[in-house]
């Protein structure tokens, strides 16, 4: 019963994440790739890379000075409500956490699609007629298919072998299978039980994976 | 810009989840008061003094630049040759090769970390600084290769002929050719390997004792304990180091061609 809702909660929070960073994503590449000056450009790029490069643990450590007890948000609903609320240790922040670390990743992903399509592509969409929502809707959205996959493969696996995020930001109120993994061989020392466990989580994403490639098609992993 | 709310939006909530963490990081770490409180109390430069006080940090921070270029500094070889390999030769189990390569992105950390923690046991590495370069060498070396490999794709094989018709060798052609030609993606590969090994959390967890600490495992040492500005000040340190080192790939090499925008 206990690994099963570990499975779940972990293939939900992996699905959820996944669609929550394409589509946080999805605007960000595509203006890093359309936006004209070159300063706005390298500045999108700087501050999407940068977090990518600090490590899990600093960024960890800031949503606790940002959804902490004392943090930040939480003496803002101090001042309005004179209370304080709950948000570390929770699933939300789990996903927050999560989709910080993923967004930059999905977004690496992206450019490559975008920069392929081109700008002529929707300028000649534009030319026959199509509206701004039409023009996604069948130019910009099948062309940079491509994009997308890579973009949900990688944000799906890295997200489903999370360990860092859910342990410091879920404080065991929010484990995912990595952290029942570390669990079993650090503290249980059941080494065979995490060897099947990590089976099992491997197989789960597989499905999930082909799934991945059988419903937005093929792409190509990169970086 | 304006004529896209829905693109601005997003991202300007992009730029807030990216940036709002890191940046209040940094602001903690100027407060004098002992706890984290908003907003921050006074400024001062205390909690610099305490992570260059403290002999986790700064035993930390020390292994982590030797780590990280150890690291760094073995994959630019191995991530040049295996991705001008698959790129110019007909290697036998080429399809395996790429796949293998592929195979610390898609393994999770926690399993790598395990079974190199196995291996590190079983030959006395535990403890070895340079162990733990070669560990996060072995889960980070699929970004080197594709770093190189975005400049190899782009290369003309032409110029390779052209200096072989000349009358160089191989070896010469590699040395005064491609090596040059490549530059961009192997300074790339190699400050973005330095970052992440100098970063990485999970892998050196396991491979680490307390002598051969890392910085991101003493910060999560000392977070366990008490949640204390002195880890924000280390960190901005961290930040600090990233954001010039990613200027210098700009300045060096472009963001956009590393990102082929």
């Amino acid at each position: 019963m206990f690994y099963w809702k570990l499975l779940w909660r972990t293939t939900y929070v992996s699905v959820l994440v996944t669609a929550l960073a394409l589509l946080l994503a999805y605007p960000y590449a595509y203006l890093v790739t359309r936006i004209r000056s070159s300063l706005a450009r390298k500045t999108l790029i700087v501050l999407s890379i940068v977090p990518f490069t600090i490590g899990v643990i600093i960024r960890a450590y800031a949503w606790l000075i940002v959804m902490g007890k004392g943090g930040l948000l939480n003496s803002f609903v101090f001042l309005i409500t004179g209370t304080r609320i709950k948000l570390m240790y929770t699933g939300g922040a789990v996903i927050v956490g999560l989709l910080q670390i993923m967004i930059p990743i999905a977004i690496i992903e992206m450019i490559p699609a975008f920069t392929a399509v081109g700008r002529d592509m929707e300028l000649a969409a534009e030319n026959c007629g199509a509206n701004r929502f039409r023009t996604f809707l069948y130019v910009l959205l099948p062309l940079s298919r491509p994009g997308i996959t890579s973009a949900a493969l990688v944000t799906f696996t890295l997200t489903f072998t999370s360990y860092a995020v859910p342990k410091f930001l879920g404080g065991g109120q929010f484990d995912l299978i990595g952290n029942q993994i570390y669990q079993q061989v650090f503290r249980t020392m059941n080494w065979p039980f995490a060897g099947a466990l990590s089976l099992v989580a491997l197989l789960v994403a597989s499905v999930l994976i082909y799934s991945i490639f059988h419903f937005i098609g093929h792409g190509e992993l990169r970086m | 810009m304006k004529k896209r709310p829905v693109i601005f939006a997003f991202v300007v909530l992009d730029i807030i989840l990216f940036v709002l963490p890191t940046v209040l990081v940094v602001i903690i770490a100027f407060t004098s008061a002992k706890t984290i409180t908003f907003p921050p109390r006074g400024f001062s430069f205390r909690w610099f003094f305490e992570v260059y006080n403290s002999s986790l940090f700064r035993r930390g921070i020390r292994n982590s630049l030797v780590a990280a270029t150890i690291d760094a500094t073995l994959a630019a070889p191995i991530g040049v040759l295996a991705a001008l390999a698959l790129h110019k030769y007909t290697v036998k189990f080429k399809n395996f090769f790429q796949l293998y390569l592929l195979l610390p992105f898609t393994v999770p950390l926690v399993i790598s970390g395990v079974g190199l923690m196995i291996i590190f046991s079983k030959f006395g590495l535990i403890g070895k600084v340079w162990g733990v370069g070669l560990a996060v060498l072995a889960v980070d070396i699929p970004f080197m290769i594709f770093a190189v490999s975005s400049s190899i794709n782009s290369l003309n094989d032409d110029l390779e002929h052209a200096a072989q018709n000349l009358g160089a060798s191989e070896i010469r052609a590699f040395f005064t050719v491609i090596i040059p030609a490549i530059k961009p993606g192997i300074i790339t590969g190699y400050i973005l390997m330095w970052l992440l090994g100098f970063n990485e959390f999970l892998v050196s967890l396991m491979v680490t004792n307390r002598s051969s600490v890392t910085l991101p495992v003493a910060m999560y040492t000392s977070m366990r304990s008490d949640i204390t500005p002195d880890i924000a000040a280390a960190a901005s340190l961290v930040i600090l180091v990233a954001v010039i080192l990613i200027l210098i790939v700009d300045r060096l090499v472009g963001m956009e061609k590393f990102l082929s925008v």
